[in-house]
């Protein structure tokens, strides 16, 4: 019931976003691709486009499988995940839901997908009733898009109807977090994040920004499994890029400390210059504030999920200096990317008072791929929309960008992209750190893409839910 | 040295805050007798206060925390007082624990609706964060401060309770609540003083800790639970032992987080998570070495559930009826729904294991779904291809380690049983599931149950499992109830010194409760087949079950189903009301989503009214049901009929739940009056026109397209109860006999028979028979005397 109040499980959501928005980037190597163009480009997206990718939408005669049509084959039906009804935690990654709206308004007023319009399912799993609506989606829904659950392992309940597998679904989701979900098949990433590997050019980019500050780590973990993963992720990255010292990793209690002042005193004493921070926003600004109190100078970096203005919950100051790194735009530069600026405009119009976030631009880049490799399917097919063949086209794209969302990723790969960007807190406000736009190492659309820079996370990852049976 | 004194002075700090709480603690236990769960909520609630006048509305510092301290929080703990805990003075125990934990909920979830967590709510430290040298380390201000006020409040609270009139009064009341009233005194003003007081000191603990780091409900509620541990060194009533308990677990907190590092290990065991293991096992250390409990001679409670415990035919019946309408609703509803639904079933078999351990035998758990977790586990271990083998060995697991929590527990009693469970829960939580090795990702996968090649594979055989677990387990409850084993439980309730006066073993009797009470809720959990997280199985999760159960009525296998489906039928409502978010349906600009997540907190503080649960007053209504054969048989094919124009597609689904609620609450406690043998006095109903009313009512809401009328689920939920109730009122009316359920019944406890009155042998009789004698049992003429005198239950 509602009541249940939670509180580990809020500090898995971190994980959502960590898992979701960072992985990022991907088959850079040579960028000159429709990232350069876009820096300058200030084309004011007009319907016919998102940033810079030809309109997915418009008018048609597609028809969708009917075995496969969930609700009924007069429209697409697709579900969104989400767990914004989650009663200890309203609102939680809203996001997602705003987006998909916003994307179906957009799309559906060229005429939808090849003529079918965008139908809406929502799949709220309120953190603890994934597997109900699992079971709407299970006889729904056509696909899952723009999606993901907090506890996405929950999708593999096993039975019959409400098995991801069983039930025979697809999705393009906005984010995965737990290794059942992230390494499992019967979806494409637009963002690959698979646990078992890990994109080495964030700290390669903060080693060469704090070359000092780097030379000693201490990683302050959330005393949760599901936040361990992502620790072991970053600790594979570390020892590919090396140089870098890992001192003891601290621990604390992710539902909070009366006081923080021992933990920042432990990293004053390990004789840390950096700390490497998995975990909420919100404790995460609670550290902060310790550590400035008592003085100490070094350079706290984390993950995506604390580009969030509750990093600022104890005041600005505190968050000073704190380094995070993206895969998306960020979304204060969005004069300068037509996509992110296309997403806040289109928000404003189809969703008053919508929520614009990281994980918003992932669920967009989802919904974009999603529509392309449907109407791929549809010109293939003679206008008939399947689950595999819509899989198999999202699977086949290349320099995926979601019209320059985001950096350059392969949909398909199990391997995460190699781009990413570092952002730093300035004055209360996110600003970019590296690459400088047009700057060394700037692939053109402001990331860094270091080639071959993916490291492999020791481990079994036997917990992913594969599905030998299905095609892809 | 520099890095022991931070850590000393961030430790006392601590320890400061933690003092103040445990002592808002203590003084509204000491003058109220309740344990107030709720205390971390009531700071919690005011550090977003002081939010909302500083920041929100841009008060001075100073006047906000005036404003907040000694205006709004004393406010709200009177109210509270006046409004919520005076109800339940003198009620049971478990009453008490069970309203404190659901106003905890509760705010918890105003709270969140007031203050929706999704905004940053910075809180400036006070002095700003400067700081000063002492002996070469930084010490903000802002912590001498705090430590100032913690030894402002310990010499304050001393001097009113020793100097003061009113402190002599609350120290009255503690000592001999009666013989201060004979003296004039006024026990209730001085608790609501005292509990406004408590709201105080919680106010200011809450506002120092949000000053010190976020602003975040949850963290706030729980962080104050530390202060259990710290209260429970003082006995929960000496002011200077929650300071010295407030100082230990502050430093050891400290110590640990400074001296322990992640590859410190005891063994095979991991000490990472011993910081967060802490106050779990002080409070577990503490209570073990307290004074062994009195036993209670005698008690008058109002918990003592009345109701007679079920016969085992009714049992036998009752259990069969619940498989055949879980089936036949299940084919029934949305596939969603169906999921909700089935696990109501399961939360339901959870709850049952409460019945034996705190409705039999007057014992309270608060960590039930620990056991759960660890029969999930057993299962998902040795039971990995849904064998039954592993369904065995999780209840014997679970069995084994309750019997084993219970021995320290055995001299405990109230209060500090619930703490000790409460340890027991935090304590796993941390160390058993909160352990990477243990629960890889943090989840565990239990299999589904597979009997002999047929496979639990859909959420329909699920539900249809739990029901048939659950009706056979209830059956085994009530006769375990009925022999003699169940009555020597009850009266260790009643009076545990009579018992040991008797020579009965009370040892072996409360270990054997709650074994079987662990073995139940392990069961729940090994049969789940589904997916849990680490934290499904905390205490933040426990406490709940321990409510619903209690609000269902804990005293029957009954309530505890009432309870168990509440669980898992409120998501189900919301979701049905969910729609109504922009519709008329606001209420204060609050969906009707948010209003259902404080339900079930605002039902166990109900509890405050009607202390024994839903259940016994709903079976009172339907108990002539069963007495009655043609009553009995017209329900089964009304129920019978009703599904199969459903299922056949003939009335659409609104229809059947329109007709269906019309038909349970205006046709089926009817009956028995319709069927009633010609009266010997008083006015013979009108049978023909009675019955064919509502026989007509249950057709029209049949019939009536209520989709289409009413376009809204709330306004169309709302219609069909204003038709069922105007239904009930119009049978009545046409029936002209007013069903002895619906008449207003003061049912004397048989602990209170002949206090007011001379004992008559009806009396005597009655009482028999409400704690469950057998006809047989009774003295020769029982039923003869009885039936003369008219008032058969």
């Amino acid at each position: 019931m509602n009541s249940r109040s939670t509180l580990a499980v809020i500090v898995v959501t971190t994980i959502a976003v960590i898992a979701g928005a960072c992985g990022a980037s991907g088959g850079s190597k040579d960028q000159s691709e429709g990232g350069g163009s876009s820096t300058t480009a200030k084309a004011t997206s007009t319907s016919s486009e998102w940033g810079d990718l030809p309109t997915p939408c418009g008018k048609g005669d597609f028809k969708v499988k009917a075995d496969e049509a969930g609700t009924g084959a007069d429209k697409l039906y697709l579900g969104v995940a989400n767990d914004r009804g989650a009663e200890i935690r309203p609102g939680l990654n809203k996001e997602l839901w705003d987006a998909s709206q916003a994307f179906a308004g957009w799309c559906n007023a060229q005429g939808g997908i090849g003529g079918l319009q965008i139908e809406l399912v929502d799949l709220d799993g309120k953190l603890f009733q994934v597997e109900a609506a699992m079971s709407r989606a299970c006889t729904g829904v056509f696909a899952m898009v723009g999606g993901g659950y907090v506890q996405d392992q929950m999708e593999f309940s096993g039975k019959d109807g409400s098995d991801f597998h069983k039930c025979k679904l697809i999705d393009i989701p906005a984010f995965a977090v737990s290794v059942e979900k992230g390494m499992s098949n019967g979806q494409v990433q637009p963002i690959p994040n698979p646990q078992n590997k890990e994109p080495e050019q964030w700290i390669m980019d903060f080693k060469s920004q704090y070359p000092q500050e780097s030379k000693k780590n201490i990683a302050v973990v959330g005393d949760l499994p599901a936040l361990e993963t992502v620790h072991q992720q970053f600790n594979a990255a570390v020892k590919a890029v090396g140089g870098i010292e890992q001192l003891s990793p601290l621990v604390y209690p992710p539902t909070g400390m009366a006081d923080w002042t021992p933990l920042a005193q432990k990293v004053i004493d390990s004789g840390a210059t950096s700390v490497y921070w998995i975990g909420e926003p919100s404790n995460a600004s609670s550290l902060l504030a310790k550590l400035k109190e008592q003085g100490w100078k070094g350079v706290v970096l984390s993950e995506t999920n604390n580009y969030d203005p509750i990093l600022f919950s104890a005041g600005p100051a505190a968050a000073q200096g704190t380094v995070l790194r993206l895969a998306v735009h960020p979304l204060e530069e969005a004069a300068k990317w037509p996509a992110i600026e296309q997403y806040q405009k289109n928000l404003e119009k189809y969703v008053p008072g919508g929520k614009q976030a990281a994980l918003g631009l992932q669920s967009t880049s989802a919904w974009l791929l999603f529509a392309t490799a449907a109407k791929a399917c549809g010109e293939k097919n003679k206008g008939v929309i399947d689950r595999t063949c819509v899989l198999q086209q999202a699977a086949a794209q290349k320099d995926w960008t979601g019209g320059g969302t985001h950096v350059p990723t392969t949909p398909g790969h199990t391997t995460p992209p190699e781009c990413g960007m570092l952002m730093v807190v300035k004055d209360g406000k996110f600003t970019r750190l590296y690459p400088e736009i047009g700057g060394k190492n700037d692939d053109g659309a402001g990331f860094h893409c270091p080639p071959d820079s993916i490291a492999t996370v020791p481990g079994d990852f036997k917990a992913a839910a594969v599905d030998p049976s299905r095609p892809i | 040295m520099d890095k022991f004194l931070t850590f000393t002075i961030a430790g006392l700090s601590t320890a400061a805050i933690y003092a103040i709480a445990a002592s808002g603690l203590v003084v509204t236990y000491t003058t109220s007798g309740i344990f107030n769960f709720a205390h971390g909520a009531f700071g919690m609630l005011a550090a977003f206060a002081y939010w909302q006048v500083n920041q929100g509305w841009g008060v001075p510092v100073v006047p906000s925390v005036i404003l907040v301290v000694f205006v709004m929080a004393p406010l709200f703990g009177a109210a509270v007082e006046r409004g919520i805990m005076r109800g339940i003075e003198g009620a049971s125990e478990v009453v008490k624990i069970v309203v404190t934990v659901s106003l905890m909920v509760a705010l918890l979830g105003i709270a969140n609706v007031i203050w929706p967590p999704d905004v940053a709510r910075p809180v400036p430290p006070f002095f700003a964060g400067k700081t000063v040298e002492v002996a070469g380390v930084a010490v903000p201000y802002s912590r001498i401060l705090t430590m100032a006020i913690a030894i402002g409040v310990a010499i304050g609270l001393r001097l009113v309770l020793r100097r003061t009139r009113l402190g002599v009064a609350m120290r009255a009341i503690v000592d001999d609540r009666d013989l201060l009233r004979l003296n004039g005194g006024r026990p209730g003003r001085t608790a609501m003083l005292a509990w406004a007081r408590g709201a105080g000191l919680a106010a200011v603990s809450g506002v120092l800790i949000a000053s010190e780091q976020t602003l975040s409900a949850i963290t706030l509620t729980l962080l104050v639970i530390n202060a259990y541990a710290v209260a429970v060194v003082g006995r929960l009533r000496s002011l200077p032992g929650a300071f010295l308990g407030a100082v230990i677990l502050g430093l050891a907190e400290s110590y640990a987080t400074g001296y322990v590092n992640a590859s410190t290990a005891l063994g095979p065991v991991s000490l990472q998570n011993i910081r967060t293991a802490i106050p779990a096992v002080m409070l577990f250390v503490v209570i073990l070495v307290q004074p062994e409990a009195r036993l209670r001679a005698h008690s008058i409670d109002r918990s003592r559930a009345p109701a007679r415990p079920a016969s085992q035919s009714t049992a036998i019946w009752g259990g069969i009826a619940l498989v055949v309408v879980a089936a036949a609703v299940g084919a029934l509803l949305s596939a969603p729904d169906l999921n909700l639904v089935q696990k109501g079933f399961g939360f339901a078999l959870i709850t049952l294991s409460l019945v034996p351990l705190t409705g039999y035998a007057g014992q309270i758990s608060l960590a039930q779904m620990t056991f759960t977790g660890i029969g999930a586990l057993a299962m998902a271990t040795w039971g990995a291809t849904g064998s039954p083998i592993g369904v065995a060995i999780a209840v014997v697991l679970c069995a084994v380690v309750g019997g084993v929590v219970a021995l320290p527990a055995l001299r405990l009693s109230g209060i500090y049983l619930a703490l000790a469970t409460a340890a027991f829960a935090l304590f796993c939580s941390s160390m058993v599931f909160g352990q990477a090795e243990i629960m890889p990702g943090g989840s565990v996968q239990v299999p589904s149950l597979s009997i002999g090649g047929f496979e639990i594979s859909n959420d329909y055989r699920q539900l249809v499992l739990f029901a048939v677990a659950f009706a056979l387990l209830a059956n085994l409850l009530v006769m375990l109830r009925r022999n003699a084993w169940g009555r020597r439980v009850t009266a260790m309730k009643d009076s545990p010194v009579a018992c040991a006066t008797l020579g009965l073993n009370l040892t072996s009797t409360k270990v054997g409760v709650f074994a079987l009470s662990a073995a139940i809720a392990g069961l729940g959990g090994a049969l789940a087949g589904r997916t849990f997280i680490a934290d499904d199985f905390g205490l933040t999760n426990s406490l709940p079950i321990t409510m619903l159960a209690v609000v269902g009525g804990i005293g029957s296998v009954a309530g505890a189903f009432v309870g168990g489906l509440l669980l898992g039928t409120i998501p189900i409502a919301s979701t049905i009301f969910a729609a109504n978010a922009i519709g008329i349906f606001r209420f204060v600009s609050l969906p009707v989503g948010n209003v259902l997540s404080v339900t079930p907190g605002l039902m166990g503080i109900s509890l405050g009214r009607e202390p024994d649960g839903a259940a016994p007053q709903m079976a009172a209504g339907y108990r002539a049901v069963g007495d009655s054969v043609p009553s009995l048989a017209v329900t089964g094919l009304g129920a019978v009929v009703l599904w199969a124009v459903t299922k056949a597609g003939m009335i659409p689904k609104w229809s059947f739940f329109a007709a269906a609620v019309v038909f349970v609450v205006c046709m089926v406690p009817l009956l028995p009056i319709v069927f009633s043998p010609p009266q010997t006095d008083g006015p013979e109903p009108r049978r023909a026109a009675g019955g064919l009313w509502v026989l007509l009512c249950v057709v029209v809401a049949a019939v009536i397209p209520w989709a289409d009328v009413i376009a809204s689920n709330g306004w169309r939920v709302l219609g069909i109860g204003v038709f069922a109730f105007l239904a009930v009122r119009v049978a009545v009316g046409v029936l002209g006999v007013m069903p002895e359920a619906m008449q207003p019944r003061e049912a004397p406890s048989p602990d209170e028979l002949g206090l007011d009155r001379p004992l008559t042998r009806a009396d005597a009789l009655d009482a028999g028979r409400m704690i469950g004698l057998d006809e047989q049992e009774m003295p020769a003429g029982a039923a003869l005397s009885s039936t003369a005198s008219g008032s058969t239950t």
